[in-house]
């Protein structure tokens, strides 16, 4: 008889144990182990917000350094002139949006288009080559400027599209690191979590 | 006496899959953070100029040799971050101590065809001038323009930018964790060198 009461004090506290343990596994259960609750609330775009808000994503500065032949009124060359260009790029995280679909548990994050911000040659960055040692006089630093930023004009569109490349991917990066983990850690069973580049 | 000691077998592995069920799902996760790190690493392309210049030897048979200039064109693509292997992370309640590199250059990579379609520029040879630009040189060029890059990259901002990001992406994730159920962690950062 006394063998079959603990037996059976046995069985319950197992299937007590049992039942607790898939309880906390899924979050329903606050034991307060480990200094944390063990509920987890439910996902909501205020949650989302809350990150967004926070968030400060910083513009980029990529440089470049470019040289630019300088030739006097009959094409002959006066000196080589070497320059940085500045493009500053990034997202406004402002405007980051999302979308929850409960129906099919999908998190949607919606990530502005990389835009540049500025573009700039910096004045002080010119060094030369001269051909002649005669060309290498005061006004040579004016006009060399002026052929600098005219030459960039030239090679901004193709430069800031390869700026762009990156910047983009640095930006996207960056944003899936500010929701993915968190989501994948908490949400895994529940929600897939898309990222979707729009307009600005 | 043996079902009793069967019980306490089943009820401290039923406990250990518990305290094991809190460390993966519910609390900030050091494997999480280091992944975080190795994600969030910044990538910029550097349009450049390598330089050399080569000063005229000394000696009688140098007398008339001049400086000598010469700048290539090249494109290097160069990725910053905190190296994940140093991070650290440990819990105390609802203090997290997390010990964080400053950020550094993790790769250059230079692209070979950029400066081998290049034109190089040198400075105007003359025939008494026995200084002259080599390919010895213009590779030189390359090589201390690459170290100069390191060198110059290492006192932008854009590596603090890398590094504010991650302790950002860090925070947040850590915050949310917390959030999420309920616990507000306190956030210690111990800042070393890279």
């Amino acid at each position: 008889m006394k063998k079959k009461i603990i037996g059976l004090i046995a069985v319950i506290l197992v299937a007590i144990i049992a039942v607790g343990a898939v309880l906390y596994s899924t979050g329903k259960l606050n034991l307060g182990l480990g200094g944390n609750g063990g509920e987890v609330n439910t996902l909501t775009t205020s949650t989302l917000e809350e990150v967004k808000k926070t968030a400060k994503l910083s513009l980029v500065e990529y440089n470049g350094t470019f040289i630019v032949p300088a030739k006097d009124e009959e094409g002959n060359l006066m000196y080589h002139v070497k320059y940085t260009a500045d493009v500053v790029a990034g997202i406004d995280a402002d405007k980051i949006d999302f979308k929850i679909d409960e129906a099919n548990k999908k998190v949607t994050i919606y990530i502005p288009k990389t835009k540049v911000t500025k573009t700039v040659v910096n004045a002080e960055s010119l060094s030369f080559i001269f051909e002649e040692k005669k060309y290498d006089n005061v006004t040579t630093h004016q006009n060399a400027l002026r052929l600098c930023e005219e030459d960039f004009k030239k090679r901004e569109d193709e430069y800031t599209a390869n700026v762009l490349k990156f910047a983009e991917k640095n930006s996207r990066r960056a944003v899936e690191q500010l929701f993915s983990p968190w989501i994948k850690q908490l949400y895994a069973n529940e929600y897939t979590v898309e990222y979707q580049e729009v307009e600005a | 006496m043996k079902k009793s000691v069967s019980l306490l077998i089943v009820l401290t592995f039923l406990l250990g899959m518990l305290s094991g069920c809190a460390g993966i799902k519910l609390q900030p996760d050091e494997a999480e953070i280091k992944s975080i790190c190795e994600l969030s690493t910044l990538e910029c392309r550097y349009h450049q100029v390598a330089e050399s210049t080569k000063e005229p030897e000394k000696g009688v048979g140098h007398l008339l040799d001049q400086e000598a200039k010469c700048w290539i064109e090249y494109d290097s693509i160069v990725t910053m971050g905190v190296d994940a292997s140093k991070l650290s992370m440990t819990i105390d309640g609802d203090t997290v101590k997390v010990t964080i590199p400053k950020a550094k250059i993790l790769r250059i990579d230079v692209d070979s065809d950029s400066y081998v379609n290049a034109e190089p520029v040198t400075s105007k040879n003359s025939w008494y001038n026995r200084n002259k630009i080599t390919a010895e040189d213009v590779s030189g060029a390359i090589d201390k323009a690459k170290r100069e890059l390191e060198k110059d990259a290492n006192n932008k901002k854009t590596l603090q930018i890398a590094f504010e990001q991650a302790q950002q992406i860090i925070e947040n994730y850590i915050k949310m964790i917390g959030t999420s159920t309920n616990t507000e962690y306190q956030i210690k950062w111990n800042v070393i060198d890279a």
